[in-house]
C-alpha cells in the first residue's frame, strides 16, 4: 500500500526517512504528524526510529542500508549509540569513511543488490558489499551518478528518473533481477530516490503525487493487494510462456 | 529535491559585476556610462512565448579582466511544468509555517493571464502574479495565510488585515525570485503586471493589491548608506529598511497602508547587521503607473 505523506512544507519524504524491510529511520520534525504517518503503517512490524544524522534532519540521504546492515556517514556522532541500541541486533550498523558522504545519494540498494556511484573508493564499495550483502555494480541512472536520488527500488521492482533510455532501463533491470519503469513522483519530479521511500509490502511519496503516479509505483512494486485468483492468473500467464 | 543546477552560482557572479558596475558608475556620476546594458522583449498582453533580458559586464575597477558572462532570461506565464519549481520558491512564503503550498501554485497555475514566471532555462527564478480575492478567497491556502497574517501583526493593525482580507477588490500581490536575481528584471516584471491587469476581464476590477514581502531592517544606526542600491545618502540614527527588491521599494512609498513583523531568524541566515523581516503593503492599483516610473528611476535605466 502507498501512502502519501508530507515533512513540514516538503514533498521530499526520501529526504527525510529512510525505509528497508526491517527497520525504519524518521527525522526529527517540528510537527509529529509526519513520524505519526510511519508509525501508523509500520510500527507492527518493525521499528520506527526518530533520529538526526550528522547534525541534520536528512536521514534518508545521509545513510543507507537494508536488512541486513545501516551504513552511516563518518560525520555522525551523538546519535550512533542512539540509533545502535534501537536496530534489531541482526542489523550491522557500520559508519564509513567516504568523500561522497551522503551515502543515501550515491548508493541504492535492496537486500541483494546495489547501485553505486561510479566515483565511489574500492574500500567504501567493499564496506558496503561485506556489510549489505550484496552484489555491487558502478552504474549511472539517465546519465545522473548520483544513483541513490533518481533510483528507487526494492526486492520486488523499482522505480527510476524519467529520462531513463529503453535499453538502459533493459541493461539496469537485468542487473538488479527485478522490474523496472522509469516514472516520476510528487507531481513530475524526476527525482524518484528523494521522492519515493518503499521496502517490500509499503511506500511513501509526497503529497502532491498525482493518482497515475501513485498507481505506477503500486503496480511496479507490487504493493497492490491482489486476490489469490489474480495471482494463479499471472503466475499461469508467465508459466505457460516458458512451456512455449 | 529538485534539480537545482549551476544557474544561481552563474546568477550570483553576474549580480556581483552588475554591483560593481553600478558602483562605479555612481562613482564617475554618469549613469550614462554603464558597462551594462539591459535589453528586454517588449511584453503583451498576452505573455505567451520568451523575451529575454542580457547582461553583460566587463572588467572591474581594478582592470583585471572578469569572465563576462551572458544570462538569459525568459518570461513566460506560468504553466503546468513550473509547478514544481513554484513551490520551491513559495515554500517558505508564510516565513516557515506549513500550509496549503500546492493550492497555492494551483491558483497561481489557474490565473496565469495575471502572473509572469521569470526562468533560466527551465529553472524557475521568480515569479510576479495577482490572485483576484473575489476568486480564491475560500481556499486553504487563503486562509493560511489569514491565519498567519492576524498572528503576526500588532492588534492595531488586526481589523486592518481582516477587511483587505475580505475585500472582494482587492488582488493579492505574489512577487518572489531568488535573492541574488539581478534588479533589472524587476521594470518588465512591472509594466507585465499592469498589462495584464488592465486586460483583466474579471468582476469586480481589483481596486487595491496585497503585497506580503521581504525586507531587512538594519540594526546598527547608518552612519553610511545602507542597502543594496547604496546610492541613498541619508543618514539616519534609526534602524533602515533595506528592501530586497526594488519595486517593494516603489510600492511602499505608494502604499495606503503597511504593516511589518520581525520573520524568524534561521541558524544559516543569522547575520549580525540586520534582522530579517517581512513586510505586508497595500496598494492602489491606480498607483502603479507612478510606481513603474519610481522604479525607472531608481535604477537609472530605461526598460525599452
Amino acid at each position: 500500500m502507498a501512502t502519501r505523506a508530507q515533512f513540514e512544507n516538503s514533498n521530499d519524504v526520501g529526504v527525510f526517512a529512510r525505509l528497508t524491510n526491517a527497520y525504519c529511520l524518521v527525522a526529527l520534525g517540528a510537527a509529529e504528524n509526519f513520524y505519526s504517518v510511519f508509525e501508523a503503517e509500520l510500527a507492527d512490524h518493525i521499528p520506527v526510529i526518530k533520529t538526526s544524522l550528522a547534525g541534520t534532519r536528512l536521514v534518508g540521504r545521509m545513510s543507507v542500508g537494508n536488512k541486513n546492515g545501516l551504513l552511516l556517514p563518518n560525520t555522525t556522532t551523538d546519535q550512533l549509540m542512539h540509533i545502535r541500541n534501537s536496530l534489531p541486533d541482526e542489523v550491522v550498523v557500520q559508519r564509513i569513511d567516504e568523500r561522497l558522504s551522503a551515502l543515501g545519494n550515491v548508493i541504492a540498494c535492496n537486500d541483494y543488490v546495489g547501485l553505486i556511484h561510479p566515483d565511489i573508493d574500492r574500500e567504501t564499495e567493499e564496506i558496503v558489499a561485506d556489510v549489505l550483502g550484496l552484489e555491487v555494480f558502478r552504474q549511472t541512472v539517465a546519465g545522473n551518478t548520483l544513483v541513490g536520488s533518481y533510483a528507487a527500488f526494492t526486492n520486488q521492482g523499482g522505480v527510476v528518473a524519467p529520462g531513463t533510455t529503453v535499453e538502459d532501463l533493459d541493461e539496469l533491470s537485468s542487473l538488479l533481477q527485478v522490474p523496472l519503469v522509469a516514472g516520476t513522483v510528487n507531481r513530475g519530479s524526476d527525482v524518484v530516490g528523494a521522492g519515493l521511500v518503499c521496502n517490500d509490502w509499503s511506500a511513501f511519496c509526497g503529497l502532491d503525487t498525482t493518482t497515475t503516479e501513485l498507481s505506477v509505483i503500486e503496480s511496479v512494486l507490487k504493493l497492490r493487494t491482489s486476490n489469490p485468483s489474480q495471482i494463479v492468473n499471472e503466475m499461469r500467464a508467465s508459466l505457460i510462456d516458458s512451456m512455449v | 529535491m529538485p534539480k537545482r543546477k549551476h544557474e544561481p552560482e552563474v546568477v550570483q557572479q553576474v549580480e556581483e559585476e552588475q554591483q560593481e558596475a553600478e558602483e562605479e558608475a555612481e562613482e564617475e556620476n554618469g549613469a550614462g556610462q554603464d558597462s551594462e546594458s539591459v535589453e528586454s522583449g517588449s511584453s503583451s498582453d498576452d505573455m505567451e512565448g520568451p523575451s529575454s533580458a542580457e547582461e553583460e559586464s566587463e572588467d572591474d575597477s581594478d582592470g583585471e579582466a572578469f569572465d563576462s558572462v551572458t544570462v538569459d532570461f525568459d518570461f513566460s506565464e506560468p504553466q503546468e511544468d513550473d509547478f514544481l519549481g513554484l513551490k520551491v520558491l513559495l515554500t517558505n512564503y508564510l516565513d516557515g509555517v506549513t500550509y496549503d503550498g500546492s493550492g497555492l501554485v494551483d491558483l497561481v497555475l489557474k490565473h496565469s493571464k495575471l502572473g509572469t514566471v521569470i526562468k533560466c532555462e527551465d529553472d524557475v527564478l521568480g515569479v510576479t502574479t495577482v490572485l483576484p480575492l473575489a476568486s480564491v478567497a475560500g481556499t486553504r491556502s487563503l486562509s493560511d495565510l489569514g491565519k498567519f497574517l492576524l498572528a503576526r501583526v500588532g492588534p492595531e493593525l488586526k481589523d486592518r488585515v481582516q477587511q483587505s482580507l475580505a475585500d472582494k477588490a482587492m488582488g493579492l500581490l505574489l512577487s518572489e525570485r531568488l535573492i541574488n536575481c539581478p534588479p533589472a528584471v524587476a521594470p518588465p516584471l512591472q509594466q507585465a503586471l499592469r498589462e495584464d491587469l488592465q486586460a483583466h476581464q474579471g468582476k469586480p476590477r481589483m481596486k487595491h493589491l496585497l503585497l506580503l514581502a521581504r525586507a531587512f531592517r538594519d540594526s546598527r544606526p547608518a552612519e553610511q548608506p545602507a542597502g543594496k542600491k547604496g546610492g541613498k545618502g541619508s543618514s539616519s540614527s534609526k534602524a533602515e529598511l533595506i528592501f530586497t527588491q526594488p519595486e517593494v521599494e516603489c510600492c511602499f512609498k505608494h502604499a495606503v497602508w503597511t504593516a511589518e513583523f520581525a520573520a524568524r531568524e534561521t541558524q544559516e541566515g543569522r547575520n549580525k547587521s540586520c534582522r530579517p523581516v517581512r513586510l505586508i503593503l497595500c496598494i492602489p492599483c491606480a498607483a502603479l503607473h507612478r510606481i513603474g516610473q519610481d522604479l525607472e528611476a531608481l535604477l537609472g535605466s530605461p526598460a525599452e
